[in-house]
């Protein structure tokens, strides 16, 4: 509950009917895509524009109220729950478009319009933003300059850090900081766009983006291929970069993942298929099809079952609709799941699925592995029946042996069951800048920072 | 409460399954106008999910909540889950109407709608008196207000109630000369009353095709509007009267033109009675009978081609939430009217999204069914057609307001009218010709 004094002195910043404090309303913002985590926020928050941001940090600042930053809630990770209780500040007001500078190839923009409505518009100029998370429709520019989302689209065009060319954040106390620009070359010393991309509303709060923007490319194709063994697949992918070919998307799926898509799979995949690969390829016509011809040549040398290439965008969707259900099939077919993020070198993604597999046959456990394997993403995802108690020490067992076997291949491993990291160096850095920036602990007093 | 806690409890696995992805996002119409996480599926299950934890009771907040949704099912569809939302918010809905009871204004149209004398009585009344009550617009079927009515918005554009009922047009049996089967028609309400033209059209086309028509006159409103209310009780009562009315007839089928009307003798029926084993199965038997008028044409008459007459217009067409995903009927239609000769039809862009109306939704929440709406006018414009074809009296009457107010041409008809008009102009042109030779 939210002193009442309080409660006026918001509604006086944003107006009374964008302070939210009624019982109903709390309990549809307690959560995000994480299961498992749910905690009441005292009060929603809806700001209008940057002022009011400000104030509204100022006043939670002086009270060290929390301040969770929430767009709207597609995330994983627990990353905007309001675990402390406090303020869910909601940006989705601030949704506009600002400007689009054809000239400079950039748009600027507030943190709550949807990647998707950003891409439509710049569309009409032949533009795109590339990084795709893979949920368009609901995820917001917000989010994903907060969560340096990675995306689909990475293995040619980067993260989305790589398309952030400045921003306007709101620190702990209300001040009102500026960084990077619209030149290229925009930073002199301590790159602070970089720093506030990924920093999960941890140092402040974001108001407004520049990105860069990108020529549409002229041609896109799309292919769905099927495996009898992953080795195959993995081979047929090292293959394929070592040629040269740089696939705008590489996806990876195992035979768990496409048995527990059931009826979402794509129905040209055979049924004893036991790994796919989703390949898009995008660019000047000619050279597309110079690609596809290649690739096509490398899946066959690599025993590949099924090809399948989309010729509408219909039965592209398709492919990628199978792909996007990937966790949440999973998660809906098993008791209890633990999804990782293991990050190795692209050459090393096949030799990860195989230890994958060793590690889940050592432990009996099924374990599932999909992701953007073009570069060295992959999701192995622990799978296992709460009633049964001795599984959690095996599925304990497989996550240190998948981050070790990560580490092994020079990649880094990351999952909520983070390892304690305090006293190292990185960790003191982390820390020192998060107190420096908000002393208080009110942005998003998740315990990340301190963990590291 | 405790009370609200067991109200829902039923349904705790169900709701158990939603984990809060938020794709649902992706598709809800209403959602995309207000984004709010109240006006989407997650909000709402998480709503549920509080009054089973004991974090929340039903509360007239809990109401409000659960009354903005259309019924369109797209969530449903896309659930990576497979979570049936659509179905958990009327249960929602019906926990609410134990709890709390129905709203006021509902509460008093549906004892009208109950008494099946005093509502025909009614509505035969506003057919003789509508136009005291309406205003005519220069476009077919569109009226305006001419006095404020309580719970319709004056703004809106709505349809004449027939001077006549459709039942009353026909004798209950109408027979053809070689009949080489017997239906049942159940009009449903909107159809009897209101679009009697679309009765018309269905009656005329499967007499073409040599089907023997019965149109029981104790037939009464399918109890759709009363069921996605939440209140199951009076649900049931309709779908009895309606199962006893239809078996008293000797029926090889049951066709009905609407989607929503199909999908209530189809599917709600038989779930209606899931603890009423001998009742579950009279429902099932109907069930079974039961088509919409394009399937029925297309699937099992296998409809007649070789009298069909040119009809040179552009048509595109909409696809009813209960066509597309309550009864998935889509590509029967699309034959139906790529049929006709001379039949230009081109998709528009989310043929199946809800057009807003959403049964009783616009009535209570006209200003959010009016932005859906918009969304679906400016994809008609777009194709540039001469005629929107539909499925469903609801849909038909919300474009037709949309069309209206965006000041375009285009009328809003049945697919079956345009096969009528077909096998008219089929009938003249032989007639034309036997006259040349």
């Amino acid at each position: 509950m939210m002193r009442q004094d309080l409660i006026d002195a918001f509604s006086r910043i944003v107006g009374a009917n964008h302070v939210l404090t009624a019982n109903d309303t709390l309990l549809e913002y307690a959560y995000d895509k994480d299961p498992g985590f749910s905690r009441l926020p005292d009060a929603i928050i809806e700001p209008a524009d940057t002022a009011e941001v400000s104030r509204v940090l100022a006043l939670a600042n002086a009270e060290k109220i929390p301040v969770y930053p929430r767009g709207y809630g597609s995330n994983l990770y627990n990353a905007i729950t309001p675990v402390e209780g406090g303020i869910i500040l909601l940006l989705r007001r601030m949704n506009s478009l600002l400007e689009i500078d054809t000239a400079n190839l950039a748009a600027t923009v507030e943190p709550g319009i949807f990647v998707a409505d950003l891409n439509k518009e710049v569309k009409k100029f032949g533009l795109i933003f590339p990084p795709d998370p893979g949920t368009i429709f609901t995820a917001t520019i917000g989010g994903m300059v907060a969560q340096n989302a990675t995306n689909i689209r990475s293995l040619k065009y980067g993260s989305t850090k790589h398309y952030i060319m400045g921003l306007e954040v709101v620190l702990a106390d209300g001040k009102i900081l500026k960084t990077g620009g619209k030149n290229v070359k925009d930073v002199a010393g301590y790159d602070l766009t970089k720093l506030m991309t990924g920093s999960q509303g941890t140092l402040g709060i974001i108001t407004k983006v520049i990105v860069k923007l990108m020529p549409a490319p002229e041609t896109q194709k799309c292919l769905l291929a099927g495996f009898k063994n992953f080795v195959d697949a993995g081979k047929a992918v090292k293959a394929i970069l070592d040629d040269k070919i740089v696939p705008a998307t590489l996806e990876f799926m195992d035979s768990v993942t496409i048995q527990a898509l059931g009826s979402k799979a794509p129905s040209s995949l055979p049924p004893d298929i036991k790994a796919a690969l989703i390949i898009e390829i995008d660019g000047i016509t000619k050279v597309v099809e110079n690609d596809m011809a290649k690739i096509s040549a490398i899946l066959q040398a690599h025993n590949v079952q099924q090809v399948t290439v989309a010729e509408t965008e219909i039965e592209q969707d398709a492919f990628w609709n199978a792909r996007r259900a990937a966790i949440t099939s999973l998660a809906k077919s098993n008791d209890i799941m633990w999804m990782t993020d293991a990050i190795i070198p692209r050459s090393k993604a096949a030799d990860m699925v195989d230890k994958i597999t060793s590690i889940a046959s050592k432990n009996k456990l099924t374990i599932a592995a999909f992701g953007h394997i073009g570069d060295g993403v992959l999701h192995p995802t622990i799978l296992f029946n709460a009633s049964d108690k001795s599984l959690i020490s095996h599925a304990s067992n497989a996550m240190k042996e998948i981050s070790a076997a990560a580490l092994e291949l020079g990649g880094i491993f990351c999952s909520r069951f983070q390892e304690d990291r305090s006293g190292q160096p990185e960790t003191y850095a982390k820390q020192a800048i998060k107190f420096s920036l908000d002393p208080n602990n009110i942005l998003n007093p998740v315990n990340r920072v301190k963990e590291g | 409460m405790i009370k609200d806690k067991e109200l829902l409890r039923d349904i705790n696995d169900a709701i158990s399954n939603c984990m809060k992805c938020g794709n649902c996002m992706e598709v809800c119409p209403i959602y995309k106008e207000l984004k709010t996480e109240s006006a989407v599926a997650r909000g709402k299950l998480s709503l549920m999910e509080a009054v089973l934890n004991g974090n929340s009771e039903i509360t007239a907040g809990f109401d409000k909540r659960m009354s903005m949704c259309v019924s369109c099912k797209a969530c449903t569809a896309k659930c990576p889950c497979g979570v049936k939302a659509d179905e958990l918010i009327i249960r929602a809905r019906q926990a609410a109407v134990s709890s709390r009871g129905l709203h006021p204004v509902k509460n008093m149209v549906f004892k009208l709608l109950k008494n099946r004398r005093l509502f025909d009585f009614s509505l035969r009344m506003a057919g003789l008196f509508g136009p005291l009550s309406f205003k005519k617009l220069p476009r077919p079927m569109a009226r305006l207000l001419r006095f404020p009515m309580p719970g319709l918005d004056r703004r809106r554009v709505l349809a004449p109630f027939a001077a006549t009922p459709l039942r009353s047009q026909y004798p209950e049996v109408i027979k053809v000369d070689n009949p080489k089967m017997r239906v049942g028609f159940f009009t449903g309400c909107t159809i009897n009353y209101i679009y009697t033209d679309v009765g018309k059209a269905v009656i005329n086309v499967l007499k073409k095709n040599n089907v023997e028509v019965v149109m029981p006159p104790m037939q009464h409103c399918c109890g759709i509007p009363v069921f996605t209310s939440g209140d199951i009780e009076l649900a049931k009562v309709f779908a009895k009267h309606n199962i006893e009315t239809f078996e008293r007839y000797k029926l090889d089928y049951i066709v009905a033109s609407c989607g929503s009307c199909t999908m209530a003798f189809k599917k709600e029926y038989p779930e209606m009675f899931h603890d009423d084993p001998e009742m579950k199965e009279r429902a099932e038997a109907i069930a079974k009978k039961t088509y919409e008028i394009s399937e029925f044409l297309v699937d099992v008459v296998k409809f007649d081609q070789s009298k069909l007459g040119e009809v040179n217009i552009t048509v595109t067409m909409h696809d009813p939430c209960h066509m597309a995903r309550g009864i998935k009927v889509t590509s029967q239609p699309r034959e139906i009217l790529q049929s006709i000769p001379g039949l230009k039809f081109v998709e528009m862009k989310d043929a199946d999204r809800c057009c807003g109306a959403g049964g009783s939704f616009s009535v209570a929440h006209y200003d959010v069914a009016l932005k859906i709406n918009n969304r679906k006018i400016e994809n008609i414009a777009d194709t540039k057609a001469d005629i929107v074809a539909t499925s469903c009296g609801m849909c038909r009457m919300h474009i037709i307001d949309g069309l209206e107010r965006y000041k375009l041409p285009q009328d809003v008809v049945h697919v079956i009218q345009l096969l009528d008009k077909s096998y008219q102009v089929g009938a003249e042109t032989t007639v034309k010709k036997s006259k040349v030779s």
